[in-house]
């Protein structure tokens, strides 16, 4: 399998602010990815970079084996759609959808009519008098019927409804499988999105904190809950696995990495305790607030 | 498809803005003309300078321009490079017909409208209308192309640079204008220039070869910002 | 709901259990066509790749075979074969459990065989 993107070392900074600190990666052919993380975490840094709408500060960078940089075969086969995509204001959907099919190769006419009727976009209207969902959508549209070797989504539904979300997950899947190419996804969503991911990446504080297939995440880690002293006497000899803790006055719950196997359902069982296991949002929530807390601890 | 062509093309999608805006706000200036032309009816005639607005008109689309397209454009994935000159040969075409409209209304005002009747010199003026036709045409093309690239080069000093950027830029061009003059003041130059003005300048068609420079340089200059320029 | 699938296990396992299902329940009879990887990506929204993998999953367990060309199908005796392996679970995961939750509670052997009893007549 061929690298689409490849990172080594990537650096940005903004002042004495690094955004994006020594991060390496990289991006496997027709493969969909989650890039998640907190806000300011420097996903969409990372985005920009990949597209040359900014540029590395130190590292390395190839999109399709090549410097992104006023590079005609990389950028052509790029699109980008984000949250905070400018359009001229006297443009309407149109407009903005008849200038993409001249600038994206592989442009699908007919999939972009279909999508802009689904998703009822007023073609006529100017894009300054869209809705917050409207202008999201009409990005999913670019970024759908582009058909770009690498697309990537940058938050994109903002303001859309539960239905119009579907719809662009269907579409994404369906035309996906019909038409294989790499595809970023970046969003808050992780929860809904999760099963279309087949790798992640988790950035937090400019570094990665994790670069793994979706399904070795799902059932990773477990939590235990009930009596404090009883979740404290299942959590020590266990003390390097627990990624979380909290306590409600007498009661407690413990997040654990681990596998959830015969051995810790009977202890769990024997000490009278709640076992559940963690979905990937609240196991990537944990990780994140774990990271900011230790990095606080070092801080002081 | 070229990538130039459909930066080209993309500009062209607001024919509304390109066509017809500026020929309304200088009708609307030409149609005030006339009616007090047709009022006054002065024996030697009524010359104004209602003309400009549409050089006015160039220079604010310069600007607004690339504030509109620059940012959408990088996002569309297109080359800084192929922007600049997709965007050149845009304006260019524009300019062109614009230049084209203009002396076609110079040379009827001059002739068969012999002065729409109640002698208004609206499009064709002393100075700035004399030689032939073609000559005309080319300084009115060049003049278009310098005022659209003023606002061009004002606009990408902010987006490479960002607002101080423009401050800073426009605080400097600010002392040029105030300084220069002062100093011509000081050492008593300004009958010198004078002088060379009135000896090398008797139409605007002598201004063209400058402007042409200036334009090229502006060009040259925006050319080298957007290269630089993010998101 | 966006998701028919739960996001704290591999979607992967989950896939082959679905599939390990309809066969068991005959829904999938023996040397029919299992649905293809791109239909089960479509059907529960995943990730084409991880339904993919849940297929493999069952391929390497003997349960279907790849007809080159054609699809993926459900080898013969795999039902028998899916039987057994769910008999184990079932002691694993039942009745190990309910016979310790029983001791918790004080409930005798006895107690216990006369309420799986009662249990199947109210079925």
């Amino acid at each position: 399998m061929s690298q689409v993107v490849y990172a080594k070392g990537l650096t940005k900074s903004y002042g004495g602010f690094d955004a994006v600190k020594d991060v390496s990666f990289a991006l496997e052919e027709n493969r969909i990815y989650g890039l998640l993380g907190r806000n300011g975490a420097g996903k969409t840094t990372i985005m920009n970079m990949i597209t040359a709408q900014t540029f590395p500060t130190r590292g390395e960078l190839k999109v399709f084996g090549e410097e992104p940089f006023e590079n005609g075969r990389v950028l052509s086969r790029v699109c980008i759609v984000k949250e905070s995509q400018k359009y001229p204001d006297y443009f309407s959907v149109r407009d903005v959808l008849e200038t993409a099919a001249m600038l994206f190769p592989n442009w699908d006419r007919a999939f972009a009519a279909s999508l802009v009727e689904e998703f009822r976009l007023p073609v006529k209207r100017k894009m300054k008098k869209l809705s917050r969902g409207m202008l999201s959508s009409v990005g999913i549209v670019v970024g759908l019927a582009s058909r770009a070797p690498l697309t990537i989504f940058d938050e994109p539904y903002l303001g859309l409804d539960a239905v119009a979300r579907k719809i662009f997950y269907d579409r994404l899947m369906e035309d996906y499988t019909e038409h294989p190419r790499t595809v970023v996804l970046s969003t808050h969503l992780i929860d809904e999105a999760s099963p279309l991911l087949e790798h992640l990446l988790v950035i937090d504080g400019g570094r990665i904190l994790l670069d793994e297939d979706a399904d070795e995440l799902r059932g990773r880690a477990y939590s235990v809950a009930g009596t404090a002293s009883k979740v404290e006497a299942f959590a020590s000899g266990r003390e390097d696995q627990v990624i979380a803790r909290e306590t409600f006055g007498s009661l407690a719950s413990a997040t654990l990495l681990g596998v959830m196997d015969e051995g810790t359902r009977r202890q769990a069982g024997s000490l009278n305790l709640e076992l559940a296991s963690v979905s990937v949002q609240q196991l990537i929530v944990h990780l994140t607030q774990e990271n900011t807390q230790r990095k606080a601890a070092n801080d002081r | 498809m070229n990538r130039t062509l459909g930066i080209f093309r993309m500009h062209w999608r607001d024919k509304f803005s390109v066509l017809v805006l500026p020929w309304v706000i200088c009708g609307f200036s030409f149609v005030v003309n006339l009616i007090v032309g047709a009022g006054v009816r002065p024996e030697e005639g009524i010359y104004t300078g209602g003309l400009s607005s549409i050089y006015v008109y160039v220079f604010v689309a310069g600007i607004v321009i690339l504030a509109q397209t620059f940012p959408f454009a990088l996002g569309m994935g297109v080359r800084r490079t192929d922007y600049f000159w997709g965007t050149l040969a845009a304006t260019a075409s524009s300019s062109a017909i614009t230049t084209v409209v203009l002396i076609l209304l110079s040379e009827a005002e001059a002739g068969w409208l012999n002065g729409w009747g109640v002698g208004l010199h609206f499009f064709h003026l002393p100075f700035v209308h004399e030689g032939p036709a073609w000559l005309q045409a080319a300084t009115h093309f060049t003049l278009l192309m310098t005022l659209i690239l003023i606002g061009f080069f004002i606009s990408a000093v902010y987006r490479r640079f960002g607002k101080f950027g423009l401050y800073a830029f426009g605080l400097v061009a600010l002392l040029v204008f105030i300084v220069g003059p002062l100093l011509l003041t000081y050492f008593e130059r300004w009958d010198d220039i004078g002088r060379w003005v009135e000896a090398n300048f008797h139409t605007l068609n002598d201004l063209t070869p400058w402007l042409l420079l200036v334009a090229v340089l502006l060009g040259l200059g925006s050319y080298g910002m957007l290269r630089k320029a993010t998101i | 709901m966006l998701n028919s699938m739960d996001d704290s296990r591999p979607i992967f396992v989950q896939i082959a259990e679905k599939i390990e299902d309809d066969i068991i329940e005959g829904e999938l009879p023996e040397e029919t066509q299992v649905p293809s990887t791109n239909q089960f990506a479509a059907l529960y929204r995943i990730n084409p790749a991880t339904a993919a993998k849940g297929v493999n999953l069952l391929v390497d367990e003997g349960i279907l075979y790849k007809k080159r060309g054609v699809g993926m199908f459900v080898k013969e005796g795999a039902r028998v074969q899916l039987r057994e392996k769910r008999k184990s679970q079932f002691y694993e995961q039942y009745v190990v459990a309910m016979v310790r939750e029983a001791a918790k509670l004080g409930i005798t052997t006895d107690q216990l065989t006369e309420m799986i009893r009662k249990g199947e007549q109210a079925e």
